[in-house]
C-alpha cells in the first residue's frame, strides 16, 4: 500500500492534537484544583481540627478516633460549630465514606464561601483515616 | 415536495464522506488523547483485565498506533477506513461490556485519562457509532 500525504488529514490530525491537548490540560487543572481541597498527610496534623462526619453511619471517626468530637454537618451543627470556626478560618476536617464526594463538595463551598484555607476532606471512609492518621504521625515524626 | 432521485444520489455519498471525515477526527482524538497520558491509558487496561499486565506497555502503545492507521485509512482508502472502524469498535465494546458485567469499575480510556464509564451510555454511543459506520460501508462497498 502506498502511503499518500493527503491536506485533509494534516488538518483533521492538527485539529485532534489541539483537542486532545485542550482536554489533558483542563483534566489535570481540574485534578489540581481538586487536590488543593483535600487534606494532604503531609501537611499539619489536623487531629485538632473540627471532624465533620458527613458519611451515611455518621460514625466514622469514633471507630478510629475515639473521645475525638465530631459533628454531623446539619444545620443545627452547622451554625453552633461549624460557622464560628469558618469564619475564625480554623482548621476543620470533612469526612466522608468510600465513593462519596459530599466532602470535597462541602470543602469547596465552605472554602469559597467563608474564604477558609483550612477547610480540608477526607473521603474513603475508616481506611482513609486510619491511613491519614498513621501517615499524619510519620511526618510529625 | 419532489426529490429527484439524482438528488439522493449525490447527497448519500457525500454523507459518507462526512461521515468518514467525522471517523477519522474522532480515532486521531482518541490516539493523541493516549499518546499524551500513556500512563492512564495502560490504568484504564488494567480494569478492563483483557491483557496480561506485562504486555499492557505494548498494548497501551499499539492501540493508538492502530487508531491512527484507521485514521488514516478512513481519508485515504474508505472503504477499508470504514470496515475497520466499525470492526474496532466493535471488538471494543464486546471487550468492555464483558468486563462491566463482571462487576468490575471499568475506564475504557477512550479519550485518554482514567475515568469509570457508564455502562449504558457506552454502549449506546458506540451501538450507534457502528451502526452508522456499517451502513456507511456498505454503500461504500456498492458504489465501487
Amino acid at each position: 500500500m502506498k502511503l499518500t500525504f493527503s491536506p485533509i488529514i494534516a488538518v483533521i490530525w492538527a485539529v485532534a492534537l489541539v483537542c486532545a491537548w485542550a482536554q489533558h490540560w483542563n483534566s489535570t487543572a481540574a485534578e489540581r484544583s481538586d487536590e488543593a481541597f483535600m487534606l494532604a498527610p503531609s501537611a499539619a496534623y489536623q487531629l485538632d481540627a473540627l471532624w465533620v462526619d458527613v458519611s451515611i453511619s455518621g460514625k466514622l471517626v469514633p471507630l478510629v478516633v475515639p473521645g475525638k468530637l465530631v459533628v454531623r454537618g446539619d444545620d443545627e451543627t452547622f451554625s453552633r460549630f461549624i460557622a464560628p470556626r469558618l469564619v475564625r478560618d480554623m482548621p476543620i476536617v470533612i469526612v466522608c465514606d468510600a465513593g462519596c464526594q459530599s466532602s470535597l463538595i462541602l470543602a469547596k463551598k465552605w472554602a469559597l464561601e467563608y474564604q477558609n484555607k483550612n477547610t480540608k476532606a477526607l473521603e474513603g471512609g475508616t481506611s482513609a483515616i486510619k491511613q491519614y492518621i498513621e501517615k499524619a504521625k510519620s511526618y510529625e515524626g | 415536495m419532489k426529490v429527484n432521485s439524482s438528488d439522493t444520489d449525490q447527497l448519500i455519498p457525500t454523507l459518507v464522506a462526512w461521515w468518514a471525515i467525522f471517523m477519522s477526527w474522532i480515532f486521531a482524538f482518541a490516539a493523541f488523547s493516549k499518546f499524551i497520558d500513556i500512563k492512564s491509558f495502560q490504568e484504564s487496561l488494567l480494569t478492563i483485565y483483557a491483557f496480561p499486565p506485562h504486555q499492557l506497555p505494548l498494548v497501551a502503545l499499539a492501540v493508538p498506533i492502530f487508531e491512527l492507521v484507521i485514521s488514516y485509512l478512513l481519508i485515504t482508502r474508505r472503504c477499508l477506513g470504514l470496515f475497520l472502524s466499525f470492526t474496532f469498535l466493535a471488538v471494543l465494546t464486546i471487550v468492555v461490556q464483558l468486563a462491566l458485567q463482571n462487576g468490575n469499575e471499568v475506564s475504557c480510556g477512550c479519550f485518554g485519562g482514567y475515568s469509570p464509564i457508564s455502562g449504558s451510555f457506552f454502549f449506546a454511543r458506540n451501538v450507534a457509532l457502528i451502526l452508522v459506520s456499517y451502513l456507511a460501508f456498505l454503500r461504500c462497498a456498492k458504489s465501487r
